[in-house]
């Protein structure tokens, strides 16, 4: 009898990393099986302080947004707006009813630095600060995020949204004297064009880190990324393409199970997944979360034809969750948060070897996109008991 | 907590030896080999050997720890 770290062939956790790589704890002797990261530019995260820190290019983000340290995967983004910081820019900021300036504080990286204040003196509905966006929606769903701190005491309520507090389009957000980033996404196919955000009247606001970003799809929902900073242009990130890990030797050639903990950054918009592959499309066993609403799919292909695919339900894509898939011909299933969610009897036989675990669909496409707290592979099929104690 | 009173301050020195894995002395030692201890303070250590950067330990002993203790 042996537990299952001592069953598992591969396990995967934030912990540690170098440049291009993030390191299996096991195994612990060559080959690792490390999956190597390609990921051009500067990125950010939020650490385990609780503070936006720069990442340098290809280099992994262990990520804490969440309140627990997680591997941080994104699709490549950009922030439509220019001079995210400093909001007295008034080549591409403008106002009404509101005075903004320039004062000296703490930021949301822990450094000194000059932050914006916005005083609004109006009551007015469209009093505040906006921005257009430097590249429209076209009935892609949209993210707007700032940063925002309460110098004034108590709690006031914090517009931010895609129009004016009169048009409707945004919400509302008790601040207080802490930085506390707030967000607003976009439902459905609207499409707008501009970012604002408003104190309460009378009130003083500081601000920072302001975004934009919309989505590639038309008629999604809106999603909120890292924050990508910028200047006189639009902030950009770079895909994270996290592949090549595995080997030949640490993966079931006929059996075993996949699993992972982790949270999507978002429901539904599209399928994004994570793969133990033969490096193609070909053969190999993939999880995803679905491009429907609170469901996750587990994929078998093989070269010889076979294409099974099972989903099981869950409250939300963007919690963490427990997965594993079972695979095995003829006996898979998808077990989910302690219970077997689905079963599937179809048989398959792969025609080469998996050896790679990236966090794709095998071949290159269909990148994950969220946070990942565990990776565990393992070469044989467990217990239906074992398997309930792994999700649970 | 320091023992300082009756019985068991005789104990702070017997030849039964010091701990589990780390006895080396005396009667103690023999129990060394069959102690069930974990594996995670290895693989961490390895793990921190070959890496640029290493953080978020403790959560990730707790993950390691659950995965360990399932043994069914």
């Amino acid at each position: 009898m042996a537990n299952l770290l001592e069953k598992a062939s591969i396990v995967l956790t934030p912990t540690g990393y170098g440049e291009d790589v993030i390191h299996n704890v096991k195994p612990s002797e060559s080959p690792f099986g490390d999956m190597g990261l390609i990921k051009n530019g500067t990125s950010t995260r939020i650490n385990a302080e609780g503070l936006v820190e720069t990442v340098s290019a290809h280099t992994p983000r262990i990520d804490y947004s969440k309140g627990e340290g997680a591997i941080l995967v994104e699709l490549v983004g950009t922030n439509q707006l220019r001079y995210s910081e400093d909001l007295t820019q008034t080549s591409v900021w403008g106002g009404a009813g509101e005075f903004t300036s320039s004062v000296s504080m703490v930021d949301p990286t822990g450094s000194t630095s000059s932050v914006s204040n916005i005083y609004r003196y109006s009551s007015a509905s469209n009093a505040g600060r906006f921005q257009a966006a430097a590249s429209a929606s076209t009935g892609q769903g949209v993210g707007l995020s700032a940063w925002v701190y309460n110098p004034d005491g108590g709690t006031q309520q914090v517009w931010i949204g895609y129009g004016d507090a009169g048009s409707g389009n945004g919400s509302f957000h008790s601040v207080t004297n802490s930085w506390k980033r707030i967000t607003h996404i976009t439902t459905g196919g609207v499409q707008p064009s501009e970012f604002h955000i408003a104190p309460a009247a009378s009130s003083n606001l500081r601000v920072w880190g302001c975004q934009f970003e919309k989505d590639s799809g038309l008629g999604k929902d809106g999603k909120v990324s890292s924050y990508m900073p910028s200047t006189s242009g639009t902030g950009t990130r770079s895909r994270d393409n996290y592949a090549n890990g595995g080997d030949a030797a640490l993966i079931g050639q006929t059996e075993g199970v996949f699993y992972f903990e982790g949270a999507s950054l978002y429901d539904a918009i599209a399928g994004r997944g994570m793969a133990l592959s033969d490096g193609t499309a070909a053969n190999r066993v993939v999880i995803y979360f679905d491009f429907s609403s609170q469901k996750l799919r587990g994929t078998i292909r093989d070269g010889g034809g076979a294409n099974i695919a099972i989903t099981g339900n869950v409250t939300d894509q963007t919690a963490f969750n427990k997965v594993a898939f079972k695979y095995k011909s003829g006996d898979s299933a998808l077990w989910i948060n302690g219970t077997e969610a689905v079963t599937s009897t179809s048989t398959f036989s792969f025609t080469s070897d998996l050896n790679e675990l990236a966090f794709d669909q095998g071949n290159g496409a269909v990148h994950l996109e969220g946070f990942i707290k565990q990776v565990v592979v393992f070469k044989e099929v467990l217990s239906d008991a074992e398997l309930a104690a792994l999700t649970s | 907590m320091a023992n300082s009173i009756n019985w068991g301050k005789i104990y702070e020195s017997t030849n039964w030896g010091v701990g589990v894995t780390s006895n080396t002395i005396n009667w103690g030692k023999s129990y060394a080999d069959i102690a069930e201890t974990s594996v995670v303070p290895s693989l961490l250590s390895i793990l921190e050997a070959r890496s640029t950067y290493y953080e978020n330990e403790a959560a990730t002993t707790t993950l390691l720890t659950n995965l360990e203790n399932i043994d069914l």
